[in-house]
């Protein structure tokens, strides 16, 4: 464990960081042993980022999601609550009845 | 041979011949502890199944120093016993008879002794005990069994973990010197590890938030090392989880364990000292999260994104913003293929090389 650890400080060192998410990997062959190339792209930044285009955005991406028949219905409305520590916590969290103004799709 | 005092005694002699042979020129020292731990794990085979247990109480017995005041393993004769220990209880052979949780407390109170003395050894005693933990919990004999481990380790070890936490931003909460900390670091990460080696026998029979409550500290505190650990040890469980197929679990436990672990990720994110190696950790740990749970994931992954992309665009460096943006990326093509969204995952693909700016990739 500490071997990776190293490696990917080792990495750093070489001005190969930021560590770079390669999303076409399998999430279930993505481990803490292993960051072969194949899951760990190492990209040299040179400009800075863009933003996000509008489908991916928030509201876009609540729709995509929302219109999806394979997300549970029952869920969508939880994406629209703004997030916070303080709901989060469990001792904390206010249901969702609470809520008023929730957009409809 | 089926008298219980009998094979005791026969065992103390047994193990009393193994440790007093004296070196000879023609072997080594790893050769004879090697085949001593064979020898022992064979004579254990010979012995009816009711007794084999005791084998186990006799190599504790034996590695209680009569000489050593501090109680630690020192002499090579202990390290020997300890080798033979991990052989017994990492074999498959039933010790049935064992009073497992008597077992667990003495191992962890040598890990504890161990790591307060720290005696010069020629092997990783506390490797060994950690070891000897994990297959202990190999030998299964009581259906609450595994939680009453993890309980057992986690009354010792969350004090470490809770004095490691910072409080209100800070990442020395307690005044304890440099050297006090490491110490309670180190035991934190033995801790986890043995959890883990718990966990990874049986981690399905006890819930998540029963075990991880209180801990969340290792997630967002200042030791790189000890979160690796940390979302080794949980994702361990995670799996664990993922594999059990006729259980019926406690939605609003695991809702609970969701918040928590969610604030804790969210607070990791925001470091403004994070390496990569802490992002990759917590991409793991975010990637566990989303196999096991699904859309009840999705649902808290995303806002506390959302939130961590506003938070970080605002005062972070581009290389920090663009892990977090990779974690975000990776997190949405892994729903996208998840609820078959293709359109979602078209969109992932044809952002990534912007988040890589245009990448002059090494290696190209």
């Amino acid at each position: 464990m500490r071997l990776i650890g190293k490696e990917i400080e080792h990495r750093k060192t070489l001005d190969e960081w930021p560590a770079f998410i390669n999303p076409a990997v399998k999430p279930t062959e993505v481990t803490l042993q292993d960051i072969s190339s194949t899951l760990l792209v190492l990209p040299m930044p040179t400009e800075e980022p863009r933003s996000l285009p509008t489908e991916l955005q928030r509201t876009t991406l609540i729709n995509t999601l929302a219109f999806s028949s394979a997300f549970p219905g029952s869920l969508r409305e939880h994406l629209l609550v703004p997030w916070s520590e303080e709901t989060s916590m469990p001792e904390r969290a206010l249901p969702l009845s609470f809520l008023t103004h929730i957009p409809r799709f | 041979m089926n008298n219980p005092g009998l094979v005791r005694a026969g065992l103390d002699t047994f193990m009393d011949n193994l440790a007093s042979v004296p070196e000879g020129a023609s072997r080594t020292d790893d050769e004879y502890v090697s085949w001593a731990v064979k020898f022992a794990e064979l004579v254990l085979t010979w012995l009816p199944i009711q007794h084999r247990y005791i084998a186990v109480l006799a190599s504790l017995e034996d590695l209680d120093s009569k000489e050593s005041l501090d109680k630690s393993i020192s002499s090579s004769k202990q390290e020997l016993v300890l080798c033979i220990l991990e052989g017994i209880l990492t074999t498959r052979e039933s010790l049935i008879g064992l009073n497992v949780m008597d077992v667990l407390n003495s191992l962890i109170e040598k890990v504890a002794i161990q790591l307060k003395v720290r005696p010069n050894t020629k092997t990783d005693v506390v490797q060994k005990l950690v070891n000897c933990i994990s297959g202990l919990a190999g030998h299964i004999y009581y259906s609450d069994q595994i939680r009453d481990m993890s309980a057992a380790l986690m009354e010792w070890s969350k004090p470490f973990y809770a004095a490691l936490t910072p409080i209100s931003g800070k990442d020395s909460p307690h005044s304890e010197g440099e050297e006090e900390l490491f110490e309670i670091k180190t035991a934190a990460i033995w801790a986890l590890r043995a959890i883990r080696g718990v966990l990874a026998q049986g981690g399905r029979s006890v819930g998540l938030e029963e075990v991880w409550t209180g801990t969340e500290g290792c997630l967002f505190g200042s030791e790189g090392d000890l979160r690796i650990e940390y979302v080794d040890a949980l994702t361990t469980h995670l799996r664990a989880e993922e594999s059990e197929e006729d259980s019926t679990p406690d939605a609003a436990s695991q809702s609970r364990f969701l918040g928590r672990i969610h604030v804790a990720l969210f607070n990791a994110l925001k470091r403004d000292d994070n390496t990569a190696s802490d992002y990759w950790a917590l991409w793991v740990l975010l990637v566990g999260l989303l196999e096991t749970f699904g859309a009840r994931e999705v649902i808290k992954y995303l806002p506390m994104m959302w939130k961590v992309l506003d938070v970080v665009a605002a005062k972070e460096s581009r290389e920090r913003r663009a892990c977090v943006g990779g974690i975000f990326l990776g997190g949405l093509s892994f729903v996208a293929d998840k609820f078959s969204i293709s359109g979602l995952k078209n969109s992932v693909s044809m952002v990534t090389p912007l988040l890589a700016y245009e990448a002059h990739w090494e290696g190209d």
